[in-house]
């Protein structure tokens, strides 16, 4: 009787940790993304003058911002795993210096079903659903908050991108042009897809970098750049230089 | 001479004496023992007060650990205009943000108990509950509790210890019986100016405006503007491409008339950013291009709150809208929406029409929000 016992607990022993066996671990992995800002491939530093290719002009930037929205993973099934509603992308606050223009902003998505992956996509600006709601329907400290000074009135619409600087424009050395470009509308919001493979393990962090090249944005189809003397202000909607920034934010983006 | 016993007694007592006299100036008077201490019999039974949120407003956040009770604004409203919490019981906080002058004082600089003046212009309350970026125009307060701790002990301002202050109520025949109903405290000697400026926090929550001409306009709609206001409108936030933008909004958007945030209007020319004679933002976060950068204040009661800036430098609002219209100054940080703007006369007197709309007497004579000691 005694030996049956022992037995009978011997095997409901066995039996429970054989259970524990089965635990194949985490099964949601994390992606932290870091976003960067260049000009032409170096590293944008707010307040540094950057030479501009339109008549010998030189460029200092002091806020350079987008929200982003919607980042999402897609599968190999074309199932998406979304990652976050909206974020806003700062570098004015964090481009400071050199050491943090290198290491950017970074954004840290948990909870990604481990897999294979396909496509990473990110909205920049903010879907027509989003953009239907009103800064007063945030808390503070949220991206699109009233104290995120992101809504325009006049647009019924949330500004997408923030491009504001000073240009000489004489080449002389002397930054006495204000510029600043806001984009924003229903019409105007972008999703960038990039091609991405890659495998989401449980418990491990994967790193992405997103980085944005501003020269870019000022970059027209025939090859010149925006002439920033000639037109330094675009808040409203139409202007062509809104069409322009937004549109080239896809070929502005590197990802690694 | 001959020394003398007696003298060296004398001389004893003199020195005793001065020390006492001494001794009982000290600005730190000691708690007071007491044997009516006690207010466990009074009722505790604080009344929450749901304060109605207008629309288009932002939700009212208020701390977990501070909610709004008829109690504690009743007694934050009697703080708030109490002269004890100055060193000579000559000033309050009300001394400097007076109802009629939309809660500023209508100086440039306000003078302190010391006959001093302050190194900036007293700013609005209206609204004030919804300033999460940060008090003062330099944001070093995060929150009212934390802002109403300093013009206390500030020495431009009311110059009080608050050891002093808390023993001025805690001696008072009111403020114990006003703290236990507010907070439940069960001894007098429980006040704090943690509990104080909890009060006056409080009570500086339901400072909410949003009854003017402007509401009645441009956020509910109930009223047609004149063709001047609306051209006013307009030009504030850009909404008739036909007419400039007077780039505005961007600083005082939303139905509070700011964004809070921190701007260099460029109303100071400077050589470099190091060169500011107040750096305002800059000196609170260390980021020198936040150096002559200052909070936006509500341009609600805009018309009630002259003189303007942080420095009071403009007397009237023409002379503000003249300033912008400039473009101001150029320096590396100041905001890009700075430009010259172009405006003709008819264009910068629908502004100031626009900026007449925006006061609202009925939160500048609201019965609730006055002295409650008169």
């Amino acid at each position: 009787m005694r030996l049956t016992l022992i037995g009978f607990l011997a095997l409901v022993l066995f039996t429970g940790s054989s259970c524990e066996k089965k635990d194949d671990g985490p099964i949601n992995g994390s992606i932290e993304l870091t976003c960067k800002a260049t000009f032409d491939g170096e590293d944008l530093i707010i307040g540094k003058a950057y030479p501009y290719p339109v008549n010998f002009s030189a460029l200092k930037f002091y806020l350079v911002d987008y929200l982003l929205s919607n980042v999402r993973l897609v599968n190999s099934q074309g199932v998406a795993v979304s990652l976050n509603e909206v974020d806003i992308v700062d570098f004015s606050t964090t481009n400071t210096d050199a050491a943090k223009a290198a290491a950017g902003i970074t954004f840290r998505f948990d909870g990604i079903p481990n897999g294979d992956y396909q496509a990473f996509v990110v909205g920049i600006g903010v879907d027509t659903i989003i953009n239907r709601t009103k800064p007063q329907d945030y808390p503070s400290g949220h991206p699109l908050s009233i104290g995120a000074n992101r809504y325009w009135d006049a647009w019924d619409s949330f500004i997408f991108t923030k491009t504001q600087g000073l240009a000489d424009v004489n080449g002389n050395g002397v930054f006495s042009l204000p510029f600043s470009y806001h984009t924003g509308g229903d019409g105007l919001y972008r999703e960038i897809t990039f091609q991405y493979t890659t495998q989401i393990k449980g418990g491990q962090v994967t790193p992405l970098r997103l980085e944005l090249d501003v020269r870019e944005l000022l970059h027209q189809s025939d090859g010149n750049f925006w002439n920033i003397e000639a037109e330094p202000n675009a808040h409203s909607p139409g202007e062509p230089a809104m069409l322009l920034i937004m549109d080239n934010y896809e070929h502005a983006f590197s990802m690694f | 001479m001959r020394f003398q016993c007696s003298n060296v007694w004398f001389y004893a007592f003199v020195v005793a004496l001065i020390i006492f006299l001494l001794g009982s100036c000290r600005r730190d008077d000691p708690t007071p023992d007491c044997t009516d201490c006690d207010l466990t019999g009074i009722p505790f039974s604080p009344t929450p007060r749901t304060v109605q949120v207008p629309v288009d407003f932002p939700k009212l956040e208020i701390p977990s650990d501070n909610p709004l009770t008829e109690e504690g604004i009743a007694l934050g409203r009697r703080l708030f205009y109490d002269n004890r919490l100055s060193a000579d019981s000559s000033m309050s906080c009300a001394s400097c943000h007076l109802p009629e002058f939309g809660f500023t004082d209508g100086n440039a600089f306000s003078l302190g108990v010391d006959g001093l003046f302050g190194k900036r212009s007293s700013m609005s309350l209206a609204n004030i509950g919804f300033a999460f970026h940060g008090l003062f125009w330099d944001g070093r307060a995060a929150a009212l509790e934390d802002q109403a701790l300093l013009p206390v002990e500030d020495p431009l301002e009311l110059h009080e210890d608050w050891a002093r202050v808390v023993n001025k109520l805690i001696r008072s025949s009111e403020y114990p019986t006003w703290f236990r109903q507010a907070f439940g405290i069960n001894d007098k000697r429980e006040i704090t100016r943690e509990l104080a400026v909890k009060a006056i926090a409080q009570f500086e929550r339901t400072l909410i405006s949003a009854n003017s001409r402007y509401d009645a306009l441009f956020i509910r709609f109930e009223d047609f503007p004149t063709e001047e206001e609306q051209l006013g409108y307009d030009l504030f936030f850009d909404f008739e491409p036909a007419v400039p933008d007077a780039e505005c909004g961007h600083c005082h958007g939303s139905a509070l008339l700011t964004t809070n945030n921190y701007f260099n209007n460029a109303i100071d020319s400077v050589g470099s950013l190091t060169e500011f004679s107040d750096l305002g933002r800059g000196k609170v976060t260390g980021n020198y291009l936040d150096n002559g950068r200052f909070r936006a204040p509500t341009l609600r009661n805009i018309a009630l709150t002259a003189p303007y800036m942080h420095d009071g430098r403009f007397q009237t609002l023409e002379e503000v809208i003249e300033h912008y219209n400039s473009g101001g100054h150029v320096t590396e940080n100041y905001d890009a929406n700075m430009h010259p703007l172009g405006l003709n006369q008819k264009q910068k007197q629908a502004l100031i029409a626009l900026l007449h709309t925006m006061t609202d007497t009925s939160f500048v004579q609201n019965p609730s929000f006055q002295d409650p000691w008169k």
